[in-house]
Parts: C-alpha cells; sequence; structure tokens
C-alpha cells in the first residue's frame, strides 16, 4: 500500500459578517501540508468570485494562493471599511 | 437671495447677515471654518475668552441632492490642542443651513451674565431665547422639551453639562433624524467654546428656504449621477454591503484581528471577548430589539451606515453606537457588554461629552486607579461626576491629558493633547503618521491610512512598513477637500477606487460653483487648506516636536505583534516638507 507523504497541520478559520451566512464564525481545520487559502475557500464552497480581505496571523492582504502553515490562524472578510 | 454669513455677536446679543465676500466662492465645510478662524481669530487668544470663535460652516454641496452630502464643519481654535480645529457631523441641522444659503454661522464675544440663550435663526431673521431653563439638565430630555416648543421640523445643535463646566472633551450635538442628541462634531472640546459665550442652542427652521443654488444644473446632475453610480456599486458602499448591514463596528473584528485595536489603555492590540461588541454582534441585537438598522444620519444618503440602537425590548434609543465610540468606551476600558457601552454612549450624548476622548480619559482613569479596568458601573459614576459637577468630575471633563496628568499615569494616549482613536499606530503605522501630522490632533478622519493598510482600499499598503508619509498626506489632501465639499468622508472607499466617483465629485462642485475644476485640483485645494490650519497652528506655538506621538508608542513594544511605533521623525517631517 503507498503512503501519502503529506502531512497534516491544523489552522484556525475565521470568518466575519456576511459570510457568517455560508461559513462558521470559527473553525480549527485538519489541512494537508502544501494547502493554500484556496483549499479553505473550496471547504465552504466560498466562489472564486467573491472579492475578499484575508489576514494570516493578523497580515492583511494575503492572496487565495498563500499556503497555509500549523498553526496558522486565517480570517477571512468581505470587502469592508469604516471608522 | 445670494450666499450670507451670518454674524451673532454674543457680547451684544445682535445676530446680522452679512454679504458672503466674493473671495470665499469657493470656501465652504472645513474651507471656510479653517479660513475665517485663521483670519478672524488670534492664534494666541484664550479658547473660552471673548476673542476666540466658532464657526458653522455646512459643506459646498450640503443641502442640494447630491449623495452623502450632508455633512457640517465647526472650527474654532480648541481647548484641547490650543490649536485650530475642524469637528464634522451629518445632520439635517447641515443641510437646512445650506438650503437657507447661510454659508456659514459665525459666533463671536462672550455674554458676560451668567445666562444662557438659544438663537433661533429662520430664513428672515434671528431671535435670541433665553435657554437657563435648558440648561443643567440631559440633553435627551431637553431635545424632546425643544422639539416640543419649536415643532419636529427644525433642526437642532447644542451643549450638554460638559461644556457649561467648560470641559475640552465636550462636542457639539447635532440632532439625528429622529431627534435624538446623537450626532457629534465631538472632537477637540468647541463645545465648551459654544457654552464660554452664553450659546446653549441655534435652532434652525427652513421654511421658505430658496435652496442651494446650482450654476450649471447639467454639470451638477451628471456629477451626481457618476457619484451615485461608484457609490451603488463599490463593495464597500453599496446597499448590502458590510458597511450597510454591519454600521461602522463592523471594524471591531477586522482591526482586531490585525492587532491595532487598542485594549485596556493601548497596552495591547489584541483581546478575542471583542467579537463580544462587534458590528456582527450588535446588528443581530438591534434586530431582535426592534431597533433600526440600516438608517442614515441625514436624508440623502446612500451608503446608510448607521442606526438606532435601543435597551432590550426597543426601549430608550440612544442613536448610533458609531465603531470609535464602541472601542473607546469598550475594548479600551476592557468593557465587552453591548449593554453597557450603550449606557456609556447614552451618558456621553445626555453630557455633550466626545465619545473618543471619555473612552481614553476613562482609561487612563483606570490606570490612575480611580476605578478597575472592565468596570462598567464604575464608568458610569465617573461620568455622573461630570454631571454632578465634582471636582473629579471637572477633571475627567477636560480630557485624557489633564486626566492622566491630576492621577499620575504615564501612558497617555494624545497627540497635541487630544485622545487617539481606535487604531494603534504600533501596529498600523500610516495611521500614526496621521495621528502625528495632521494640524487636527490625534484624528483617524484626517487621514484614513487603515482603508489601504488593512482593507486594500486605494491600493494596499502593508502595516509595518514605516514609509507612510506619502499615504498619509495624499489621503490628508483629499480629505480636507471632502470636509470642504461636505461630503461624507466614506465617499473616499469608493472614489479612491472608482475615478469615475472622483469626477462626479468635481462635477457637482463645478455644478454648485459654476466652476470648472478638474480631478487635478482636488490635491491643491485641500493643500491651502492644510496650509492655512498649520499657518494658525505655527502662530499659536507649535513647533515639529508637536508633530510627534507619545514616548511610551516609541518604547513598549504592542502584543500581540510586539511592534513599536518606529516610524523616524525625518519620515513624519517629510509629510509637510518642514
Amino acid at each position: 500500500m503507498k503512503m501519502n507523504n503529506k502531512k497534516n497541520i491544523t489552522a484556525t478559520i475565521k470568518f466575519f459578517a456576511n459570510l457568517r451566512d455560508f461559513a462558521p464564525p470559527k473553525k480549527i481545520v485538519t489541512l494537508l501540508t502544501g494547502s493554500t487559502v484556496s483549499t479553505v475557500l473550496d471547504m465552504f464552497a466560498i466562489s472564486k468570485e467573491t472579492k475578499l480581505i484575508i489576514l494570516i496571523n493578523g497580515s492583511p492582504h494575503k492572496k487565495r494562493d498563500t499556503q497555509i502553515k500549523d498553526g496558522d490562524i486565517v480570517a477571512i472578510f468581505p470587502p469592508l471599511a469604516g471608522g | 437671495m445670494a450666499k450670507r454669513i451670518l454674524r451673532v455677536d454674543m457680547t451684544k446679543l445682535e445676530a446680522n447677515f452679512e454679504n458672503f465676500p466674493a473671495d470665499f466662492a469657493a470656501l465652504g465645510g472645513r474651507a471656510l471654518t479653517s479660513t475665517i478662524v485663521a483670519k478672524e481669530v488670534d492664534p494666541l487668544c484664550h479658547p473660552l475668552g471673548a476673542s476666540n470663535k466658532l464657526v458653522f460652516a455646512p459643506g459646498l454641496v450640503t443641502g442640494t441632492k447630491a449623495p452623502t452630502s450632508g455633512r457640517i464643519s465647526v472650527g474654532g481654535k480648541s481647548p484641547l490642542t490650543g490649536g485650530i480645529k475642524e469637528a464634522n457631523a451629518g445632520t439635517t441641522f447641515a443641510q437646512k443651513l445650506g438650503r437657507m444659503r447661510i454659508a456659514a454661522i459665525v459666533v463671536e464675544g462672550k455674554h458676560e451674565e451668567d445666562d444662557y440663550y438659544l438663537l433661533k435663526v429662520t430664513n428672515d431673521g434671528t431671535e435670541f431665547i433665553k435657554a437657563n431653563k435648558w440648561s443643567n439638565k440631559g440633553l435627551y430630555d431637553v431635545y424632546k422639551e425643544l422639539y416640543k416648543e419649536f415643532g419636529d421640523k427644525v433642526s437642532i445643535s447644542g451643549v450638554g453639562i460638559a461644556a457649561e463646566i467648560r470641559g475640552a472633551a465636550s462636542g457639539i450635538c447635532f440632532n439625528d433624524p429622529e431627534g435624538l442628541p446623537s450626532r457629534y462634531a465631538g472632537r477637540g472640546g468647541l463645545g465648551a467654546v459654544m457654552a464660554s459665550k452664553g450659546l446653549k442652542f441655534i435652532v434652525v427652521d427652513e421654511t421658505g428656504a430658496p435652496g442651494v443654488e446650482i450654476l450649471n444644473e447639467e454639470a451638477f446632475n451628471m456629477g451626481v449621477k457618476k457619484l451615485t453610480n461608484a457609490l451603488t456599486s463599490h463593495d464597500v458602499t453599496k446597499p448590502g454591503g458590510a458597511l450597510n448591514s454591519y454600521g461602522t463596528c463592523v471594524l471591531v473584528n477586522i482591526i482586531n484581528e490585525a492587532g491595532g485595536l487598542p485594549q485596556r489603555n493601548f497596552s495591547s492590540g489584541q483581546d478575542d471577548r471583542s467579537e463580544k461588541v462587534s458590528g456582527e454582534v450588535k446588528a443581530e441585537e438591534i434586530k431582535k430589539r426592534g431597533g433600526v438598522r440600516p438608517h442614515f444620519c441625514s436624508p440623502g444618503c446612500v451608503i446608510q451606515c448607521s442606526e438606532v440602537w435601543t435597551k432590550p425590548g426597543g426601549k430608550d434609543p440612544v442613536g448610533v453606537l458609531e465603531f470609535e465610540s464602541v472601542w473607546a468606551l469598550g475594548p479600551n476600558c476592557s468593557i465587552y457588554d453591548l449593554d453597557v457601552i450603550g449606557e456609556l454612549n447614552r451618558t456621553c450624548n445626555d453630557l455633550g461629552l466626545d465619545t473618543i476622548e471619555a473612552g481614553d480619559l476613562l482609561g487612563v482613569a483606570m490606570e490612575g486607579g480611580l476605578l478597575e479596568f472592565g468596570d462598567g458601573k464604575g464608568a458610569l459614576k465617573m461620568l455622573n461626576e461630570i454631571k454632578n459637577k465634582t471636582p473629579t468630575g471637572r477633571i475627567l471633563a477636560n480630557g485624557t491629558a489633564f486626566t492622566a496628568q491630576a492621577f499620575g499615569v504615564t501612558r497617555v494616549p494624545v497627540v497635541k493633547g487630544q485622545g487617539l482613536p481606535a487604531y494603534d499606530p504600533r501596529a498600523i503605522k500610516g495611521i500614526g503618521v496621521t495621528y502625528a501630522t495632521t494640524p487636527q490632533g490625534a484624528d483617524h478622519t484626517a487621514g484614513y491610512a487603515i482603508a489601504t493598510e488593512i482593507m486594500g482600499v486605494g491600493g494596499t499598503a502593508d502595516p509595518k512598513d514605516t514609509n507612510k508619509s506619502d499615504l498619509s498626506r495624499n489621503l490628508q489632501l483629499a480629505t480636507a477637500a471632502i470636509d470642504a465639499a461636505g461630503y461624507c468622508l466614506f465617499i473616499a472607499f469608493a472614489i479612491l477606487d472608482i475615478p469615475e466617483g472622483l469626477e462626479g465629485v468635481v462635477d457637482t462642485l463645478n455644478g454648485v460653483l459654476g466652476a470648472s475644476l478638474t480631478v487635478n485640483d482636488v490635491a491643491g485645494y485641500g493643500q491651502q487648506i492644510i496650509d492655512t490650519e498649520r499657518a494658525f497652528n505655527k502662530a499659536a506655538g507649535f513647533t515639529e516636536k508637536d508633530d510627534r506621538l507619545p514616548e511610551f508608542f516609541l518604547k513598549e513594544p504592542l502584543p500581540p505583534h510586539n511592534e513599536v511605533f518606529n516610524v523616524s521623525d525625518e519620515e513624519l517631517d517629510k509629510v509637510w516638507g518642514t
């Protein structure tokens, strides 16, 4: 039997504002190494066309192809501003 | 009828309409308040003396059908900063002045007796009415009484008890569409300036007003169309977007996630409990309680980020709980309960107290040992010290820096004496550059770098990058121009990304003025306003040393990113080329 040499990682995914209509506010997910933000968005059926603001560990402007590392906190928002 | 200035002499209790000077034709809102203050007020005068003046000016397009343009600027020499001040609010009061073709109300002199007055302004004249019976009372009850007396079609500006004791944390209150005293030109202590003159209220009745003169209808209508299209199509400002659905408190979670939401008097930038006071939670509660959301601060707004917060069961409406207020009275004081924050906000509105300054001063009072962090009941009791005019209340009413000094606190989040808003400059550097360099004292609205640094609006910038002088300057110039036009600053989110939206703004100005401005004129227009304000501050004694953040931001790392504010003095001075 062939073994998958990819290890599992865990990450905390948070969704905010009207994204909570489709996805949970907070969920710890197990992912294969090399997974990206897109992998997570696919898990929650969020379409590629949906505009998002993505922060990883508090750092903004992350792209969908950013790789997620073990223990990362990924915070996903719709477009927003205020003040 | 040509545009006019209403000059109010509180020494003689006389008010007279004057012709609007031809060389002021292109000035409105902040451009007009700052120009009049710079021209007529001695920069070295005492802010609460007879020589200071208080200027109310609607924006150039305010009162027209231009979307999201119901703003008023209030200017004077600030008792909080000692420099020039422009505080801004969205209210029907602004729109009425615009339609009455009153470009500015200039309040000057000082009534020598102890009496307070109400100034009633109609299209044809003015009347001074003794207002002593409405002093020493909370503004919620007083506004109800005033609406009963003057009818529900008037708009009201007023000051509360915090201003009566000349507190430098007192703001100028305006009505919201329901008549609640919840819309504030809050910053800089201008409430105390109004009260110091013996003026408690201005009631405006626009019956018979001719409306704003529009010299080029075609250009104006084209501009309205372009701007409306931009606002209704941009993801941030469109109906059903996050700002419309959750209000400004939609920022609680994202700024907290970014590690820049100050907690516990600026000692941390993140706390999981912040979610409890988020826009998401608040919108749900408003739905349950039967409050109102979305809602506008003034008719004609496309964005509609406002709301009416109530007690459970829809009782005792407060008005809007803005993000800055919720942060200041909440996480900054380790308070994570919307009901407590709602009552603190109500008390601020009732007393005529700036909510940002109130949250900052409560934070330093907690640090100084007057009460514990997280003590909501204690915080309400502290604000009631102001209501009761006790010595402690009088200290608190004078703001964050004064309170910190009185109680020996060294972590004092102020610039030019004014308390910081809801973004820690150690985690998000560009907003720190704005706090340091705006002539207004710490003010996020002066150049909202957060939009670019966190939300990716108007491009993207790394919040930790220290090269932010260009970003801050460009935003400060655009903001000054928007404040003069009378648009809400939130239109910037759309027009920074959609060029036709900015064209629309310029077209509406050309329509009103009969001018031929282009988008390339916007920065220069903003620069003139900033130059005027900086010249006043320089004459008042400000130097580049006042364009700095307090020491603790440079030395104490802020969790969770453990950053300090490491923008160099040279970078700060590059903003205005000093």
